[in-house]
């Protein structure tokens, strides 16, 4: 069914592309290379997620069926659309689809070690700042304080590789994240366990604020707060860690709320600090100045061109918006599909939240604080990413999951969906084979 | 954790439901203010490949024209000739930086889309007529040379108006820009626009007050100007609808525009009506196709009244004593040899009256021939930190002598007979 869906976008597309009046002018992105010359690229695609389909089917049979459908349906349009905006990155953006949908593969495979993998937070929280450092210190990026430009953060790898570490660490963060509320009764001294929320949320505020420090947009910054935050946010009145006593609901509560307004105020100081941070602010209350920061309000007049029903797949023109692969592909779709695409994208990610939430809440212990913490990761990135382009938050560097041009992002985020199949697995096995017996002893 | 999953997924769905209300808004609710927003570059993008009328002046000056085919092939690029003397009302056309002036506020008319240039006969609804306008302007290439350099290298504007119909025979504003430096697709020509000099002449106020000291006359004739404080409806895009109140209670500087105080000028001539300013005088729609060809349709602007701002009664006198303050002043106009017209004028100075620096800003209205004015001027120099505006000599004397001048190239066409026009 995606599968149709997404040849149809296709073949729509490059009809499309061909009708385009700025085809062949000065308007032109990328190559000037027709986008049927990538449909081979499009059969590994498709080819990419039947395999991918059959590796469920082989290792997580009771696995939540709609979950991959929406993810199959986001990717491949997604590339479609990359595609569409830039044939040169036709090739690059189907890699990195069949990257993600290998990283589903693998993680549903390692999923038998992922109890191994949340008892050892420390691990995977030395991997994440690692990748993060990675991202930031390679990026080298302008980050004086004139600099307005958010760097990128792109880790270059030789000439053909270049990733941003970024989209993978946020996963792991999360992993970690859950880890540490899982374990940390085990190791904290019994004085310390009342005041775990608030050591943990501590710890997330500072690096958080470190990433804005070394380089990272805020963007980035919310979403690995969020992803260390969360967890024990979650972890509520009936804590995760076995035989751990529950911390006063007003304690936990007064903790929590309280790093966030912290960790507010400390974005608000390096704000005065940093110019990129208060210039991705500033563009965003002042947006009609005309200033060459001020990228998205070709945005807004995107989705106006776009009207209900939109111009028509291939028709848009996306030359007219800054970073369209990226940043900016929901504008894009917008333009091309008008508010009813736009509006079906929304769904697409309101039904991906809530079939992640459904399998959290199936789950058991850890893995329902994990699945719960990863859906919500992915979403409030979908979320901040679209609310940026929609002028709703300040525009930051945000790449849309599962859509938008970008390798490790895919990957990361494929290793979260894998997770998810995995819980939701295991935890349908679980009541199957409960089920059976309640039901085989009379 | 259950409860607070429902929430956290709850608190989500919310957030994706505000963010299809913004989408609605963006994409349908307010959809036709951003397609026309000035910053919206996408339309005159889409038109600058496409075949587009020229811009002429009155008397057969071209401000603007195709000039042909890039190195693709395709696209037909804009050219401005006469660069940044017409740049404020011509406006332009390019891939990156958008549209701006006529280019912009008479698009349609220039690509042929308007339904009056594009259906001339029953066929041309069923087929692309291929038909474009030129846009003829009511400007005269020789008031608007004689008008920059009467100004020199002072910023401010001179704006020339036919009191009888509201058309604008000269408006220039210094500074300018340059407009073909805009229509290269250039990535740094990304909405340039808004970061180039507003038109002095319609889109910024002064703060004017009269030189009592010389006449009578400027306080009673801002007293008028300022009853219609809104925009003139000048067939401009861009023109603010009103000054920011400055100060309160009747002391405070009436803030104007130099076109406002040329159309306020204009009307003492033509008994206290204002003329709608305009500077179309006509659009002749022509085929694209085969050799260059003589219009075939023509579509004037009709002279269109924009409400009263003085009393009949009081203009007479009013004119009289603008009259005896040019008599004071010693200005007559000699618009061709051996003819001495007696000229109207009030002026004065910008800002705070007590200030009579030399360096201070100063404006001035002038009407000719005084007995009958058949052209109203209206002239505004800004403050000069460096140059000696001229002011010594009482307020707004050197604004006089300017707008005197380009009174005089504006008569000497309407002392051409009838017979000698084309």
């Amino acid at each position: 069914m995606a599968g149709v869906v997404i040849c149809t976008t296709f073949a729509v597309a490059a009809l499309g592309m061909e009708q385009n009046p700025v085809w062949g002018g000065a308007g032109r992105t990328g190559g000037t290379e027709s986008l049927w010359g990538t449909a081979g690229w499009l059969a590994a695609v498709l080819a990419g997620g039947a395999a991918a389909r059959v590796a469920i089917r082989r290792w997580a049979p009771n696995s939540n069926e709609i979950l991959f459908g929406i993810i199959g349906l986001l990717m491949g349009v997604g590339w479609v659309f990359v595609a569409r905006v830039d044939v040169s990155l036709a090739s690059e953006q189907a890699v990195a689809v069949l990257l993600g949908f290998a990283a589903i593969t693998g993680t549903l495979v390692a999923a038998r070690r992922l109890d191994w993998l949340l008892g050892r937070p420390g691990v995977c929280g030395f991997v994440a700042a690692a990748l993060l450092a990675a991202g930031s210190i390679s990026s080298g990026a302008d980050l004086s304080a004139g600099a307005y430009e958010p760097p990128r953060q792109w880790l270059h790898l030789g000439s053909l590789l270049s990733v941003q570490p970024y989209g993978l660490a946020k996963i792991v963060v999360v992993i970690a994240a859950c880890g540490l509320t899982a374990t940390a009764p085990r190791w904290l001294g019994p004085r310390f366990i009342p005041h775990r929320h608030a050591a943990g949320a501590s710890a997330a505020a500072v690096g958080a604020w470190a990433l804005l420090i070394i380089g990272t947009d805020l963007a980035s910054s919310v979403i690995v707060f969020a992803a260390a935050w969360l967890p024990l946010w979650l972890d509520g009145d009936d804590p995760v860690g076995s035989d751990v006593p529950p911390v006063p609901r007003a304690t936990r509560a007064r903790a929590l709320s309280g790093i966030i307004v912290t960790y507010a105020v400390g974005v608000a100081v390096l704000a005065t600090v940093y110019d990129r941070l208060s210039a991705q602010v500033h563009y965003w209350l002042n947006p009609w100045t005309g200033a060459e920061g001020a990228t998205v309000v070709d945005a807004a007049f995107a989705i106006s061109a776009g009207g209900i029903s939109g111009v028509g797949l291939g028709l848009g023109a996306p030359q007219h918006l800054h970073e369209p692969h990226s940043d900016f592909i929901f504008a894009v779709i917008a333009e091309e599909l008008g508010v009813l695409g736009g509006a079906a994208l929304l769904v697409a990610f309101t039904l991906l939240v809530g079939a992640g939430a459904g399998i959290a809440q199936r789950a058991h212990r850890t893995h329902r604080l994990l699945a719960a913490a990863a859906t919500s990761v992915i979403g409030l990135q979908a979320l901040f990413t679209i609310a940026g382009v929609l002028r709703l938050l300040p525009h930051t560097v945000g790449a849309l999951p599962f859509v938008a041009h970008g390798h490790l992002a895919m990957v990361g985020n494929g290793i979260a969906v894998g997770l998810l199949l995995a819980i939701s697995n295991a935890s349908d096995a679980a009541r199957v084979e409960s089920q059976q017996l309640s039901q085989g002893a009379p | 954790m259950r409860g607070r999953i429902i929430r956290l997924t709850v608190a989500l769905a919310a957030g994706f439901a505000v963010l299809l209300v913004q989408l609605t808004n963006l994409g349908f609710v307010s959809a036709e203010g951003l397609r026309n927003h000035e910053l919206n570059t996408r339309a005159a993008a889409a038109a600058v490949g496409n075949p587009r009328g020229a811009i002429i002046s009155a008397d057969g000056e071209v401000l603007a024209l195709p000039i042909g085919h890039d190195d693709t092939g395709r696209r037909l690029l804009r050219a401005y000739p006469h660069g940044p003397l017409y740049a404020h009302t011509v406006g332009y056309l390019g891939p990156t930086a958008g549209a701006s002036g006529i280019e912009r506020s008479y698009d349609s008319e220039l690509s042929g889309t308007a339904t009056g240039i594009a259906v001339q006969e029953l066929a041309d609804l069923f087929t692309d007529s291929g038909r474009v306008g030129d846009v003829v302007l009511t400007l005269n290439h020789g008031v608007q040379l004689t008008a920059r350099a009467a100004l020199g290298d002072r910023d401010g504007a001179v704006v020339v108006i036919d009191p009888a119909t509201g058309a604008v025979i000269a408006m220039w504003s210094r500074p300018s820009f340059d407009p073909d430096a805009l229509v290269s697709p250039a990535p740094g020509a990304v909405r340039a626009g808004a970061r180039l000099p507003v038109a002095r002449a319609y889109q910024r106020h002064y703060a004017l007050t009269p030189d009592e000291s010389f006449s009578t006359a400027g306080a009673e004739f801002l007293e008028g100007a300022r009853r219609k404080p809104g925009s003139t409806g000048i067939d401009l895009p861009g023109e603010p609808d009103g000054a920011e109140p400055d100060g309160s209670g009747d002391d405070a500087p009436v803030r104007l525009t130099p076109l406002q105080l040329a159309a306020a000028a204009a009307s003492i001539a033509n008994k206290g009506m204002r003329m709608r300013p305009h500077v179309v005088h006509r659009v002749d729609s022509r085929s694209t196709e085969g050799e260059p060809s003589a219009p075939d349709t023509s579509v004037e602007s009709a002279p269109r009244d924009a409400g009263r701002l003085f009393e009949t009664a009081g203009t007479a006198g009013l004119l009289a004593r603008m009259t005896a303050a040019a008599q004071q002043a010693a200005i007559s106009l000699a618009p061709t040899e051996g003819v001495a017209l007696p000229a109207a004028i009030a002026a004065g100075w910008l800002g705070d009256p007590s200030d009579t620096d030399t360096r201070t800003g100063s404006w001035a209205v002038l009407l000719a021939p005084a007995d009958a004015p058949t052209v109203a001027v209206a002239v505004l120099i800004e403050p000069d930190a460096t140059l000696d505006i001229g002011n010594g000599r009482g307020g707004g004397t050197l604004a006089t002598m300017i707008a005197a001048t380009a009174a005089e190239a504006a008569l000497a066409l309407r002392a051409v007979p009838e017979s000698d026009l084309p």
